[in-house]
């Protein structure tokens, strides 16, 4: 019997879809815009993250050395970084090296060193993180370190470069969170009227079921049955759409830049599902109020 | 005093005994029944009762029963038993307050003050789901029939049966039994439009027997009926009244009421004018 009932429920809420059709596609179709614009959003944020994971793993850091270091000192630093657990010394640049650096890198300009006695560029050891799991190295602690060593002038590492990501990150997800509870009190809305408008094309039945002897939850379960489906529908569409879209991006970052120099990936399995629920979520609760708010006719 | 065969005294004593037992089972099952019954069950409840119990049930009584529509007082002071099985007619002038003592009795109004008890269950204390399920006990004969125009007359007549949970075999079974007894067994797939009011009038009762209910009360059922199709539809309300429902009809057709001995209860601005 309980059987029976749902079979009931189902079918009076899918004769309702198609009777209201319009309506439904309208309200599908403007929740699954919703949806995929939060979708994208969490595409892009899923993509950015992993670049500037990325990039981080290429952090470098300069060790510049005073002119008078003992090779005791240069020993102590050496064996100092080899301790660090991902850190590894890309190169020694001497001072030669580092003026014969300069010059190149000014090109024509190099004239200007020209007649030059002393060199006044410092040598420096080159530093790579490998694997440094995201910004997690306290770079600030190594540079704190390394300075209070003797023989060390100065330390320089891409801190600022990194602290301005992080903070565009926090941004990001800031107007994420913003743009996101925005489409989704559009998307309540959205269901909550859909529904109101199949209870008002119904209250006449919806007034006989009662006077025959219907309980209010007979009555009231098709409408949330119906928004579910839209739920289920529009989350399921969204994703499946924004799947479409991600294959079609991807294969133009590809044409266009050669090699994929961006790894352009999908957004995870665990942003699916959040989509998918809280397509589903919200559809439910728009349908529970709509049932709970117009129900009085 | 000796009895002159005290096997047979005893004989009858136990039988008594078991009279009153078996009353007193009754009793409770329509106690506990009286809302949760299966519509399968109750017409062999009904029988067992009819033969067992010997004194009349107090199906509907109202006690002191005002209702207001702002200042305008529509009922005032009503007070009214009517027992199982009985056939009443309510009647009146229009604006006599008829069509609002009827959707008191049903739960459809609430009164102002006073007390509905139906089969001894206070109206004024179940809402809810409650109030659903004595509807089910309730049939309805709307002035307006309201019937669903887009569902066809087996769908509109069943529709009081699948709001019950029943399964689909019974239903179907049950509808066409009902929609048979009422002569429309070769009209179930028209809709109700293409009736006429004669024909609509009797899916309107159909569906209000439909659930074998304990009463059945019935607004203006003749309202604008010729004579003959009159006579047919008072003829179905005797039909359902001979298997023990107690029906109340509101009428202002005097030609109704000239026929039969029925028990006629007089409204006039919302008081009992009399009775006969
Ligand atoms: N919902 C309502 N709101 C306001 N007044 C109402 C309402 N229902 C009934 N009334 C008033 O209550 C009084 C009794 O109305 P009711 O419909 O019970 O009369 P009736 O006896 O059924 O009349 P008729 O024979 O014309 O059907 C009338 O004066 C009517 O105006
Ligand atoms: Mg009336």
């Amino acid at each position: 019997m309980r059987f029976r009932l749902w079979f009931y429920f189902i079918k009076e809420a899918l004769v309702n879809i198609v009777k209201n059709r319009v309506v439904h596609v309208i309200g599908l179709g403007t929740m699954i815009i919703s949806l995929l614009i939060f979708g994208s959003f969490l595409l892009l944020f899923v993509n950015f993250n992993t670049w500037i994971y990325e990039w981080g793993q290429s952090l470098t850091m300069s060790i510049y050395l005073n002119d008078g270091i003992s090779d005791l000192e240069k020993e102590k630093i050496v064996f100092y970084i080899h301790k660090l657990p991902s850190a590894e010394v890309k190169r020694f640049i001497s001072k030669e090296e580092a003026l014969r650096d300069l010059r190149r890198a000014l090109g024509s300009q190099a004239g200007l060193f020209e007649g030059l006695s002393v060199n006044p560029l410092p040598a420096s050891f080159e530093l790579a993180f490998k694997d440094p799991e995201g910004n997690k190295v306290n770079l600030k602690g190594i540079k704190q370190k390394l300075e209070k060593m003797g023989g060390v002038e100065e330390v320089q590492y891409s801190e600022e470069w990194l602290r301005s990501f992080e903070g565009l990150i926090d941004l990001f997800k800031l107007i994420g969170f913003i743009i996101g509870g925005l489409l989704f009190m559009g998307v309540l809305f959205i269901v909550t009227n859909t529904i109101k408008l199949a209870i008002y094309s119904r209250r006449d039945e919806i007034e006989i079921l009662k006077l025959v002897g219907a309980t209010d939850w007979f009555v009231k379960i098709p409408f949330l049955v119906e928004g579910l489906i839209q739920g289920v529908l529009s989350g399921i569409l969204a994703i499946l759409m924004l799947y479409c879209g991600y294959l079609f991006l991807s294969s133009k970052i590809i044409c266009f830049l050669g090699i994929a120099m961006l790894n352009f990936v999908f957004i995870p399995y665990e942003y699916m599902m959040l989509i998918f629920l809280i397509s589903v979520a919200l559809s439910f609760l728009g349908s529970f109020i709509a049932v709970g708010r117009f129900f009085d006719i | 005093m000796i009895p002159e065969d005290p096997l047979a005294t005893l004989f009858q004593c136990g039988n008594t005994f078991l009279d009153v037992l078996r009353t007193a089972q009754v009793d409770a099952a329509r106690f506990r029944n009286m809302f949760q019954l299966r519509v399968s069950e109750r017409g062999y409840e009904r029988l067992h009762n009819k033969e067992f119990s010997k004194q009349a049930i107090c199906m509907i009584q109202l006690f002191h029963l005002y209702k207001n529509f702002g200042p305008s007082l529509a009922l005032n002071d009503i007070n009214l038993k009517i027992d199982e099985g009985e056939f009443v007619f309510i009647t009146g002038p229009s604006g006599a307050g008829k069509t609002t003592l009827l959707r008191m009795i049903f739960g459809e109004e609430r009164p102002t003050s006073g007390n509905i008890l139906i089969n001894g269950v206070n109206l004024n204390r179940i809402k809810g789901s409650k109030l659903a399920l004595l509807r089910r006990n309730i049939g309805f004969v709307f002035q307006d029939f309201k019937l669903l125009p887009k569902k066809t007359v087996f769908e509109n007549v069943s529709l009081a049966l699948e709001v019950t949970g029943e399964p689909y075999p019974f239903i179907r079974k049950k509808t066409h039994r009902t929609l048979r007894l009422v002569g429309l067994d070769h009209k179930k797939i028209s809709y109700p439009l293409q009736l006429s009011g004669g024909e609509q009038q009797r899916v309107a009762i159909a569906r209000a027997i439909i659930q074998s209910p304990l009463i059945l009360i019935a607004d203006e059922p003749t309202g604008n009926l010729d004579p003959d199709l009159t006579r047919d539809i008072m003829d179905l309300f005797r039909c359902v009244h001979s298997k023990g429902t107690t029906v109340v009809i509101a009428t202002h057709n005097r030609e109704l009421l000239k026929e039969g001995a029925q028990r006629t209860i007089f409204l006039n601005h919302g008081r009992v004018a009399g009775e006969k």
